[in-house]
């Protein structure tokens, strides 16, 4: 089971690697390191690793963030599929210049974890009752 | 200023001094932590769209992928 990530955080907090790749079976960069925030709207990935992709920012799109403390930011975006418990998300992903990317609720609203706090363990929910 | 240099450890986040060792109340008191390295710790903030009828733009196209069950 993926562990959660005491060194990058503190409190420990469940850390998921995933595989970005450019659509349309372009290169693909795996081991990409992402937070699982389940208070991010969208999800951000890391500007080091797109750019290691050689995938092309967006030009004519900006979006603007607003982090909890209200601080708006504008972000840039990328067309990427990301590869994370075996299934591909294709679609549209904005920048972080953050070392770490962040797995927000367009993706985690399509699948089921379960956070192990105490053991510091995440995993996929399989047996969800309909 | 004269100073005394006592060793302890951390406990809980809390600095233990060897047994016998009693310092004054409100004290002030200074730390040297030896050949210790600052953890890097990541701040990320759980951004939010200021314009949330943005959000359609973030829909994603969900393809499960092959696994190669027999390894």
């Amino acid at each position: 089971m993926p562990a959660y990530n005491a060194s990058l955080f503190d409190p420990p907090a469940p850390l998921a690697h995933v595989t970005l790749r450019i659509p349309d079976n372009g290169p693909s960069l795996s081991g990409v390191p992402m937070l699982l925030d389940s208070g991010a709207d969208v999800t951000l990935v890391q500007r080091s690793s797109v750019n290691q992709l050689g995938a092309i920012l967006d030009p004519d799109t900006t979006y603007e963030v607003y982090a909890f403390d209200g601080t708006v930011t504008f972000a840039q975006s990328v067309e990427l599929d990301l590869g994370f418990l075996d299934r591909s998300f294709t679609g549209r992903y904005l920048i972080t210049d953050e070392d770490v990317g962040i797995l927000g609720r367009d993706i985690l609203n399509l699948v089921s974890l379960v956070l192990d706090g105490p053991r510091l363990f995440w995993s996929e929910e399989t047996s969800v009752q309909a | 200023m004269k100073v005394a240099t006592y060793e302890g450890i951390v406990e809980n986040g809390n600095v233990k001094l060897p047994d016998g060792i009693h310092l004054p109340e409100s004290i002030r008191v200074y730390v040297v932590v030896p050949d210790a390295e600052p953890r890097r710790i990541v701040h990320l903030r759980s951004p939010r769209l200021v314009h949330p009828e943005q959000a359609k733009d973030f829909i994603k196209e969900v393809i499960e992928e092959e696994t190669d069950a027999g390894l």
